[in-house]
């Protein structure tokens, strides 16, 4: 979205209930037709996603039929990879409203143009999530026991009903916005501040929430020392606001090269000062909790010194968090280097570096640890099991699509290239 | 993501009507490729279809068993018999025993006594119907090193003749908390504390998310991660809906202090198998039961204390 | 850019945003705190409410030994049966040898009986005078069957916990209305001879799950 055609667009007027029918339809049909039709890398690429998409589909499928026996999760650590993913989506999904925030708050015009992104990103992330959250089920089958009304919710005692609430808000926010500003745009009017504005200050404090909210989930377990700490909800906010930047970064750099759409250099600019500080304050709150772990030692400690360092022999988180650790660290590194936007080689590093680091913190650091040991501190370690790799790998693919498709079609029609009133 | 820079209107998008021929050859390639898919998604959720011989939509539609009339529940339960007579072979009766006015379960274990034998553990395994491949059992017992209250230097998996002389032993089970955090969790209200202090499970309404087995400090639930399988000759016939009547695959589980037994006045089973007499079981709300007798002669503890829990069961050394 | 106004509004809808989310989760959990107070009162009154338990309908029945012992006098009957003689058929003309001091010195047929209760000799509970019957230290003759009250009085503490049901094992009812229950006798469990209670091999190795066992730790 350039300055210039926002000119040409009509102001915001009010129509009559058949205009929004036609048009609407013609929206939609306009839609599938952009996201159903591209160059051969297109469909290359989205034929790969459907493949991997689909062999996690049967793992799945397989899994609920032989019940999770096939994953290699126990009564010792009955959580595994696939809330280790949802975790770090969830960061995701809140990460990619970071650009809300100069975009609206500051009026960082070069941030406009490419808010829809970061927007969609969250779209794609709460889609994952939810997918990784049934995956994780026991009883798939039964998920409507969580529908208020017909099933029970036991809400406001047990978090993982906020968890689900605010979720879907958050999904349904950003649906939206997303929707009502591409179709404003479809239909060549200026959309009014009125129908989003107010959304997109709820949608930041609501960003916020998410992620707050499923820190509560682990951090209210008294009997997890390994989480039951306040600095979890603030980290995880810190690890969220450098892993969706970072993720933003490299689809912009992506839409630069591939599509036509203009991506100002200022927004680079602006993400690239969120995840130098946001990346800092994680450091130093991770240097602070390891600090208080380690120097005081005993029962609170076991779980990080297995982790970093393994506990007689039994080291099986020890290469992921390092490499978590490295990678964060030269990313950090990498970031201070002035001007980092400027040079694109050092930038995709760092972007990819860090997205990978907070991954393995957030998702497999986070997660296996409070588990381990066991709260009778019996020591049972886990390696995900095939089928637990094939459905991640699976919903990741999925999720992609999701991305791709929801990006095909809102670049075109951010970029005025395709229009409903022409 | 990759928008093709030719000029008009969306680029190669066939609003334009670009040549006919590609157009034609690109749109029956869309319809093979989608009907590709479509059959390859079909052909990838198959094994969904096997499952489903191993549930019914009866059990699909059931209501919380809170919600559940008399008939109902009734129904349910017969449905259940018939389910284990076709799956197990077995003929079972399954009971819905209701909690006692003026009961409160209590439980006591007197550390100095035990030997760590895992004769209870065993007992559970018997009396609860539990997964035979995977020994499965409500009660751990920890080998304890004298000197120190603290499980990190406890140990499950000894293998020599007991009790050590430098050891104590410790079964810990569901401590059937005042203040459970496991039934705070559950997003679905599956689970719950009954009037007579027993927090329980309705297996049918469960959906699995584990939510309370990261909750319970004292490791006390369990999933059933598989459908068990238990021979026919094995399967204790005397069930009830809330204990240990075989449950279904996918769901959470735990102790319920043998409710099946205890609501009928017996003792639990691991009690009447401990060759120690280390336990004691009864009514808290009697004040010369048992129980209470421990609670006001002896010097008793609860695990984990500092977390508010408020545990049901108490430990004691003589 | 941003200029002062801008940041003002910022940090405008910042704390906006901030007392919402703080309003929100103290009143969370209030409404938490408030449901656990009203547990917590249920709890205290309930544990001092006195509940009237009724006549109790059935027995505490004790278990008891169910004659004088016998002795394997190392012989076999005609169908391969060991034969058991009681403690008379000897003692009646024997008279036992009191500078015995230790298990091995001991013969004939009580050689090998491992013997290992503090400082006791053999008159401390068996009578002399009868050989069929126990003795208390203030003199007075028990019979076998109520072995209990012999041991009863050095074990003062433990006979009152096994009074108030704290000691021994027991299978039957908790509930004396609904059924009886049956209580073990201190020889079920401990020998008199050896009260220790023996080592034995713990049954049912723990499993984390089908197919995985836990790791030992070793260096324990």
């Amino acid at each position: 979205m350039s300055n210039h055609s926002e000119d040409n667009m009509k102001p915001d007027q009010p129509h009559s209930a058949s205009f929004h029918a036609t048009s609407y339809g013609k929206f939609l049909r306009i839609a599938f037709r952009l996201a159903t039709t591209g160059s051969w890398t297109f469909y290359v690429w989205m034929i790969f996603l459907t493949c991997v998409a689909l062999v996690g589909a049967n793992a799945w499928a397989i899994q609920v039929r032989d019940g999770m026996i096939r994953t290699a999760m126990t009564d010792h650590v009955s959580w595994g990879l696939y809330i280790a993913n949802f975790t770090f989506l969830v960061g995701l999904a809140a990460g990619g409203v970071m650009m809300v925030i100069p975009a609206y708050i500051y009026k960082d015009e070069d941030m406009h143009d490419t808010v829809i992104i970061g927007e969609l990103l969250a779209i794609a992330s709460i889609v994952m999530c939810l997918m990784f959250v049934i995956a994780d089920l026991g009883r798939p089958d039964r998920f409507w026991h969580m529908l208020p009304l017909v099933g029970k919710f036991n809400w406001p005692i047990s978090m993982l009903t906020w968890d689900v609430i605010v979720l879907n808000g958050y999904l349904l926010l950003n649906l939206h916005i997303c929707g009502y500003l591409l179709y404003k745009r479809f239909i060549g009017e200026k959309p009014n501040p009125k129908w989003y504005v107010p959304f997109v200050f709820i949608s930041i404090a609501w960003a916020i929430s998410i992620h707050t909210v499923t820190a509560f989930l682990y951090c209210g377990l008294g009997g997890r020392p390994f989480w039951n700490s306040a600095l979890l909800a603030p980290r995880f906010l810190a690890t969220a606001f450098c892993a969706g930047p970072a993720f933003i970064i490299l689809v912009l750099q992506l839409i630069q090269r591939l599509t036509s759409m203009h991506v100002g250099k200022g927004a680079v600019k602006t993400l690239v000062s969120i995840m130098r500080i946001t990346i800092l304050i994680n450091l130093l709150m991770l240097v602070s909790e390891l600090f208080t772990e380690f120097y005081t030692g005993g029962a609170h400690a076991e779980a990080a010194i297995y982790m970093y360092f393994g506990h007689n022999g039994m080291n099986a988180l020890v290469p992921w968090v390092w490499t978590s650790a490295i990678f964060v660290v030269i990313a950090t590194v990498l970031l201070l280097r002035p001007n980092v936007y400027q040079h694109t080689k050092t930038l995709t590093v760092a972007c990819i570096l860090i997205f990978i680091g907070v991954w393995i913190e957030k998702g497999m650091g986070l997660i296996i640890p409070g588990f381990i040991p066991s709260t009778l501190h019996e020591w049972v370690e886990y390696v995900p099991s095939a089928i637990e790799w094939k459905v991640s790998a699976g919903i990741w693919a999925a999720g992609l699509l999701v991305y791709t498709v929801l990006l095909k079609v809102a670049i075109p029609i951010f970029t005025d290239r395709v229009r409903g009133d022409s | 993501m990759s928008e093709t820079n030719q000029g008009g209107c969306g680029g190669d998008c066939s609003c334009s009507g670009g040549g006919s021929g590609g157009f034609d050859r690109r749109t029956v390639l869309k319809g093979v490729g989608a009907t590709l898919g479509v059959a390859a998604f079909a052909k990838a959720m198959a094994p969904l279809t096997e499952w489903k011989d191993s549930t019914s939509v009866d059990e699909f539609l059931q209501m919380h068993y809170r919600e559940l009339d008399k008939d109902q529940l009734a129904a349910v339960m017969k449905r259940l018999e018939d389910e284990t007579k076709a799956d197990y072979g077995a003929d079972v009766s399954i009971s819905d025993v209701k909690a006692q006015k003026g009961v409160k379960f209590g439980y006591a274990l007197n550390l100095s006594v035990c030997v760590g034998c895992r004769r209870c553990a065993k007992a559970c395994h018997e009396e609860n119907n539990h997964d035979r491949a995977s020994g499965n059992s409500y009660i751990r017992v920890l080998e304890m090193t004298k000197g120190s209250m603290d499980m990190e230097h406890g140990n499950a998996d000894y293998n020599h003749a007991v009790p050590k002389s430098d050891k104590f032993y410790m079964p810990v089970q569901c401590q059937q908390c005042e203040n459970p955090p496991c039934v705070d969790v559950c997003p679905v209200e599956a689970t719950w504390k009954e009037d007579d202090g027993i927090v329980v499970v309705d297996y049918n309404w469960c959906i699995g998310c584990r939510y309370c087995e990261a909750a319970c400090p004292y490791h006390a639930r369990r999933f059933n991660w598989n459908k068990p399988e238990i021979p026919k000759e094995e399967i204790n016939p005397d069930q009830s809906y809330l204990s240990n009547r075989i449950r279904p695959q996918g769901v959470m589980e735990k102790c319920t202090f043998c409710l099946h037994r205890t609501r009928k006045g017996k003792m639990p089973a691991c009690l009447e198998v401990c060759p120690t007499g280390a336990r004691v079981f009864g009514n808290l709300l009697d004040p010369n039961s048992e129980i209470r007798k421990v609670l006001a002669q002896k010097r008793v503890f609860v695990l984990k204390e500092e977390l508010g829990t408020r545990p049901n069961f108490f430990y004691f050394f003589d | 850019m941003a200029n002062k106004q801008n940041a003002g509004r910022l940090v405008i809808a910042i704390a906006i945003l901030m007392i919402g989310g703080i309003i929100t989760v103290l009143f969370t959990s209030y409404i938490i705190d408030e449901q656990e107070r009203e547990e917590y009162e249920i709890y205290e009154d309930g544990i001092q409410t006195t509940w009237t338990p009724g006549e109790a309908q059935f027995e505490v029945e004790i278990n008891r030994p169910t004659g004088v012992p016998m002795v394997d006098s190392g012989k076999k009957n005609y169908d391969g049966e060991a034969v058991m003689v009681r403690c008379n058929t000897c003692h009646d003309s024997k008279e036992m040898n009191l500078l015995v001091t230790s298990s091995s010195q001991l013969k004939d047929f009580h050689q090998g009986l491992v013997f290992n209760h503090g400082e006791l000799s053999c008159l401390s509970c068996h009578n002399a005078d009868n050989y069929e019957t126990l003795r208390r230290s203030d003199g007075q003759v028990i019979a076998f069957q109520n072995v209990m009250e012999l041991c009863g009085q050095c074990h003062g503490p433990r006979m009152r916990d096994y009074k108030s049901g704290l000691h021994g094992g027991m299978v039957g009812h908790w509930d004396l209305q609904r059924g009886g229950r049956k209580r073990n006798n201190c020889i079920d469990c401990h020998d008199p001879h050896a009260p220790a209670y023996p080592q034995v091999m713990p049954v049912f190795p723990p499993k984390v799950r089908a197919g995985k066992t836990v790791k030992t730790e070793t260096n324990h």
